[in-house]
């Protein structure tokens, strides 16, 4: 299905967020001289930041000053770099992906919209074992057993840069059907710190209500909605660890 | 031929309420996010809610952008914005994606 344009006749303004990664996922009103304003903003970046800090007891040992890496190629993983570069501290950043013409795109608009350029497509198992291991991983792809040679390729490198001497952490964006994934349960052997992707989602949610309804975080019920959020997470059966 | 207007009471039992938002986009029926919000509004003490609106349909959501008591929209992250060269914010295009295999949040 190609993609369909739309115009909006105005929106009106961009957040810095939503203006610099380029793709927006939430919009909300401003009144400004009695007018109602259309504005966009991205908050699955700040969803991305918040699971790490707010998990992670000490980025500057886990994460801070070491490379990012991201698997995937899609909306979430242009957050998630956006993320890692701007907020996390970490440099390089590599892409893991069984698409390379999804990783080139990536890394091209990247570039395009002045992301730092220390993005690298870590494509082969060779590749991945001279490389530094990273401190943060954002993983955005579906739970599907490798199939194809290109996603056996991908899930070895993932594996390579999980077995490194540097055990960080991993947010597994994935929660549908089950946040119980195979990359969660590799990373939790290999020694890595597990964030389910439900984490992103209730601080990207936080964030999206701090427009629409002008409170801050504080104001908010955050602990009723971890319970409301993991009681709902215990009704998808956790899968058999795969093999 | 025109489209009759779409309108958030045509869709949904919206009369009673004071906020209406949405989550826009195809397959999106297992999200959590209209549990996440509520449990949000509740603690804040809103009458508000959001609704899936299960839909390609960017028109449709347009109109229902303009109610007053529309307080904002959310679509998972495939919602591209283009920026025409030399106008910085003031008009734009939105681009719907192809939905991927999944959606995250």
């Amino acid at each position: 299905m190609p993609h369909k344009l739309a115009i909006i006749p105005h929106l009106d303004d961009l957040t810095q967020e939503g203006r610099d990664v380029g793709a927006i996922n939430t919009i909300f009103f401003r009144e400004e001289n009695g007018k109602r304003l259309l504005v966009g903003t991205n908050t699955d970046t700040v969803g991305i930041r918040e699971s790490f800090y707010r998990n992670v007891s000490d980025p500057d040992a886990v994460f801070h000053r070491r490379p990012g890496m991201v698997v995937g190629g899609g909306g979430a993983a242009r957050s998630a770099v956006y993320a890692l570069q701007r907020w996390m501290q970490c440099s390089p950043i590599y892409i893991v992906n069984r698409d390379r013409n999804e990783v080139a795109a990536v890394i091209t608009e990247c570039k395009e919209r002045g992301f730092r350029e220390d993005l690298i497509d870590v494509a082969t198992l060779k590749q991945a074992k001279e490389l530094e291991g990273p401190g943060a991983i954002v993983a955005c792809v579906p739970d599907f057993e490798p199939s194809s040679e290109e996603e056996k390729e991908a899930r070895a490198v993932l594996q390579c840069m999980l077995d490194k001497p540097h055990k960080g952490a991993i947010l597994e964006m994935c929660y549908h059907p089950s946040p119980w994934t195979a990359i969660g349960d590799l990373s939790e052997k290999a020694g890595w710190q597990v964030m389910l992707g439900t984490e992103a989602m209730v601080y990207q949610g936080f964030e999206q209500n701090k427009f629409w309804t002008g409170k801050s975080v504080d104001e908010m019920p955050v602990e009723r909605c971890k319970e409301v959020i993991a009681a709902k997470l215990l009704e998808s059966e956790p899968k058999q660890p795969k093999l | 031929m025109e489209a009759p207007e779409t309108t958030s009471a045509s869709l949904f039992k919206t009369e009673q309420l004071d906020g209406i938002g949405y989550l826009f986009g195809r397959n999106i029926s297992h999200s959590f996010s209209p549990l996440l919000h509520g449990t949000v509004y509740e603690g804040l003490g809103l009458n508000w809610q959001q609704f899936l609106l299960d839909s390609g349909d960017v028109t449709q959501f347009l109109q229902l952008l303009q109610e007053p008591k529309c307080f904002g929209m959310f679509s998972f992250c495939q919602v591209r914005m283009v920026l025409f060269p030399g106008e910085c914010s003031r008009s734009a295009t939105i681009s719907l994606f192809r939905a991927s295999e999944m959606q995250f949040i």
